[in-house]
């Protein structure tokens, strides 16, 4: 049933967080593409571009550290 | 309870079952009350407004700066089937800090926003007294989402 959330997240926790999110508005884009629901889809489109902009930002800042 | 949980309230349970909520397609908010009210699983037929027995909208924080009157939409929600469940979900809530937001927040207030009752679904524990206005202010939902429905 309600699960747990995390008020004011650590960067870990949303970066966590922001992989499981993507992953379901991927299904969810997917499902109202076939619905026709194309408002709908393009509002998904831009949270998962958000989405996936944070997460790139971070994998950058990861690779350099690894130099 | 802890901060950050979140619980349905039982008549959320019924009323979902007769297909007064669509979490897909209905707007979904998060109102911000103060200690004035407890909110619990139990709690008799809980609105955001007036027409049923608890109307939480009496005891929302102070509107200002970046906190309107209702709270912020839970946008984008989703309801999707991972694993043999059905997941739904919605955009994390953000309320960025400003000198004129609210403070004494205690409780978010889940409701319907479309539902011309604006039934409540649940609340989430804020670990108050939370002062808006001394920072940015973030809820992030569950990595596995708001909730999920399966056959267990």
């Amino acid at each position: 049933m309600a699960k747990q959330a995390t008020i004011n997240p650590s960067y870990a926790d949303k970066a966590d967080r922001s992989i499981e999110r993507c992953k379901r508005l991927k299904e969810s884009i997917a499902k109202n593409k076939d619905r026709g629901n194309t408002d709908k889809c393009e509002s998904l489109q831009s949270e998962l571009a958000r989405r996936m902009d944070e997460l790139n930002q971070l994998k950058s800042k990861l690779a350099e550290l690894d130099g | 309870m802890a901060t950050g949980d979140v619980v349905f309230f039982d008549q959320f349970l019924v009323d979902v079952q007769e297909k007064l909520h669509d979490l897909e397609n209905d707007t979904i908010k998060v109102g911000i009350v103060t200690n004035a009210t407890v909110p619990a699983a139990t709690t008799a037929d809980p609105r955001w407004g007036a027409g049923g027995t608890t109307n939480f909208s009496s005891n929302e924080v102070t509107p200002g700066g970046n906190y309107s009157t209702g709270g912020p939409a839970a946008a984008n929600n989703t309801v999707t089937l991972s694993g043999g469940a059905a997941v739904f979900d919605a955009d994390d809530i953000s309320i960025t800090q400003n000198g004129s937001n609210p403070s004494g927040a205690y409780w978010g207030i889940i409701y319907n926003d479309t539902d011309t009752g604006k039934r409540a679904i649940g609340y989430v524990e804020l670990g108050g007294p939370v002062d808006l206005s001394a920072g940015d202010f973030s809820i992030a939902w569950n990595a596995s989402g708001i909730s999920s429905l399966d056959q267990a």
